[in-house]
């Protein structure tokens, strides 16, 4: 109780700590919003004009408290490049992403770890080679390259789905399913190796601990010993790393819905970075980094749950 | 120890004349085979070393390299001039990856790519494991407010996705033509500093550190010559991945437009306009994807070789 406590603190000061970094640097470095907006014909007159519309002729702390007491209340601003409430812009939009990311998370959690105890359990000379090269390769791959190679192989050469051309899913929900599937793979594939390849640095430790042996010695099978026994323990370990995981899937996202299209929130952070759409980048930054810093405290919180050694040792 | 067995050996070898040389050897070797134990050893050897990685992964490399230097003073094709006549041709002799919707030797704009890709990434890992260095070092030896501070910072970045650091850094920093190297070095501070603070406290109170501390030596001769060497191979293995996803980001943010700006071509945005003429020429994807993975893949290699050979 007392770790969650502190726990929750941590998570409240690093969100503070985030939200006053990106709003400094949204407002100190870039210049004058108004300047930009008006373009270099504007005349004085204007632009102290609007810069009194957009509050910002107001001392940062009162701009800060004031962005902050609208964020709470579900006002994230006004976008500049599209002249609408952010909050507007990000209706559809997220819940596409949430969507695709879990759609990513459960490919990486339902191929990466069984395979990584099935290749534990097999551990000849040859396998172990072929899999190091194919971890490698895996790891290696670029997304976007892997997302044109599934657009070229799947959508131009066998007719799956229509490269660059979304369903949504009240219009069709199979369509919608095809036009996601291939992203979340592309997504999960680096994902897949890296957590395939610690379940099995997990798997081969646990292996050689005294349970496995009593285990044997009971005459249970080595599929029940790995699958039942050593898996229980060897995810603990991995837990952890799915923070990492999901931190790479968002990363991933942000390029893959590019690569394929797909008119989430990644999309819109890149079309509001390249048109410097300040207030947009600001709130899907604040967004994003509130998502990870939760699943990150989830995880924390779950460590706990799982493995009572850890709750004792403290 | 050593002169005792060294000095049993020569006596055998003194006694049975002729045989002297392989005696001499015979003991070390079959030691070493008997610790690892077994036939298998021999076959996974290199993989078990790191050496294999090593040899593959600086093979691999080296190609890359070798083609990007080779762009500075020739390359089959010209790289920006657009000539109608070959339009989309499929890979052939003349043009080993095709052309694209230009006339444009794919190949050579992949080996010029290759360059500016190298060049960026290579540059900015260089400069954010200098300020690492320095930064670790100083925060690991001397703790305390400073030490907190800068770890909790680093906590938070490292905690975003990559990609998203480089992009809030780009879109901040009124991106220009060099703009993605300042935000691919903010982008790699964090890991190495975490990477060279760690090897620090590891070493900060080991014996050889306190002994030259008690002969009077300053601390910056103990952080930069007694402990730094120490830290060489875990930072030299990290510093090959992190090149690595140097390369990575530095071609995403160019696939996304937001990298090396036109007309330099990089590796990034070849794929993109790789992907806008997808249909009808799907080979222009093929020589920069490629040399995308192939580079990664040697740095990967020679990152774990290292890490094998070294630091298990």
């Amino acid at each position: 109780m007392q770790y969650f406590v502190r726990k929750t603190g941590i998570l409240l000061l690093t969100l503070f700590v985030i939200s006053v970094v990106t709003f400094w640097l949204f407002h100190i470095v870039p210049g004058d919003p108004a300047a930009m907006m008006l373009g270099t014909s504007a005349s004085e007159k204007q632009l102290k004009d609007l810069r009194e519309e957009l509050g910002l002729d107001r001392p940062l702390t009162e701009q800060y408290t004031d962005w902050i007491g609208g964020a709470v209340h579900g006002d994230l601003g006004t976008s500049i490049n599209y002249k609408k409430p952010v909050a507007e812009l990000l209706k559809g939009k997220l819940s596409i992403t949430l969507i695709l990311g879990a759609m990513a998370l459960a490919l990486v959690i339902l191929i990466g770890i069984p395979l990584g105890v099935f290749t534990a359990g097999r551990r000849h000379v040859y396998s172990e080679q072929l899999l190091n090269i194919l971890n490698i390769f895996g790891i290696s791959i670029p997304g976007f390259f892997l997302s044109i190679l599934l657009i070229w192989i799947f959508g131009l050469l066998l007719h799956f789905f229509t490269p660059g051309r979304f369903i949504t899913w009240e219009r069709d929900p199979v369509g919608f399913f095809r036009s996601m599937i291939f992203p979340a793979i592309a997504i999960a594939i680096p994902q897949t190796c890296i957590l395939c390849k610690y379940i099995r640095t997990a798997v081969v430790d646990e292996v050689r601990a005294d349970y496995v042996r009593t285990a044997r010695s009971k005459g249970s099978t080595k599929n029940r010993i790995l699958y039942v026994h050593v898996l229980k323990n060897a995810i603990v370990s991995v837990v952890p790393l799915i923070g990492m995981i999901v931190s790479g899937i968002f990363s991933g996202s942000i390029v893959i819905e590019q690569v394929f299209g797909i008119p989430g929130i990644g999309r819109l952070l890149i079309a509001s970075v390249t048109s410097r759409d300040y207030p947009t980048v600001q709130t899907l930054v604040m967004y994003i980094a509130i998502l990870i810093l939760i699943v990150n405290f989830v995880v924390d919180i779950l460590i706990q749950i799982l493995d009572p050694r850890i709750r004792i040792a403290k | 120890m050593m002169n005792a067995g060294n000095m049993n050996a020569a006596e055998a070898g003194a006694a049975v004349g002729a045989k002297t040389g392989i005696i001499k050897k015979k003991p070390f070797r079959i030691s070493r085979k008997k610790d690892k134990g077994g036939a298998p050893v021999s076959v996974v050897s290199g993989w078990t070393t790191g050496d294999t990685e090593l040899k593959v992964g600086f093979v691999l490399v080296g190609i890359i390299i070798a083609l990007g230097i080779l762009s500075i003073f020739y390359t089959p094709f010209d790289v920006y001039e657009m000539n109608t006549a070959v339009r989309s041709q499929p890979p052939s002799l003349t043009h080993f990856f095709g052309t694209d919707n230009f006339g444009r030797d794919i190949f050579s704009r992949a080996m010029v790519g290759a360059r500016f890709t190298l060049l960026v990434s290579g540059s900015t890992v260089i400069a954010a494991a200098g300020i690492s260095i320095v930064l670790g070092l100083v925060c690991g030896y001397a703790g305390g407010l400073l030490d907190e501070v800068v770890m909790r910072v680093i906590d938070a970045i490292n905690s975003f996705p990559s990609i998203l650091i480089a992009l809030v850094m780009v879109s901040v920093l009124n991106y220009g033509k060099l703009t993605i190297i300042p935000a691919l070095i903010i982008m790699f501070i964090p890991s190495f500093t975490r990477i060279v603070r760690t090897g620090t406290l590891q070493y900060k109170n080991a014996d050889f550190v306190l002994s030259n501390k008690v002969f009077g030596d300053s601390d910056l001769r103990i952080l930069f010559i007694h402990i730094l060497p120490n830290i060489y191979p875990l930072l030299l293995s990290s510093i090959v991945i992190g090149l690595s996803n140097a390369i990575l980001a530095e071609s995403s943010m160019s696939y996304l437009g937001l990298g090396i700006q036109p007309p330099i071509p990089s590796w990034g945005r070849m794929l993109k306009e790789a992907q806008d003429i997808l249909f009808s020429t799907p080979w222009a994807a093929l020589a920069p994807g490629l040399m995308i993975v192939l580079t990664i893949v040697g740095l990967n290699c020679i990152g774990e070789g290292i890490r094998k050979k070294y630091l298990s």
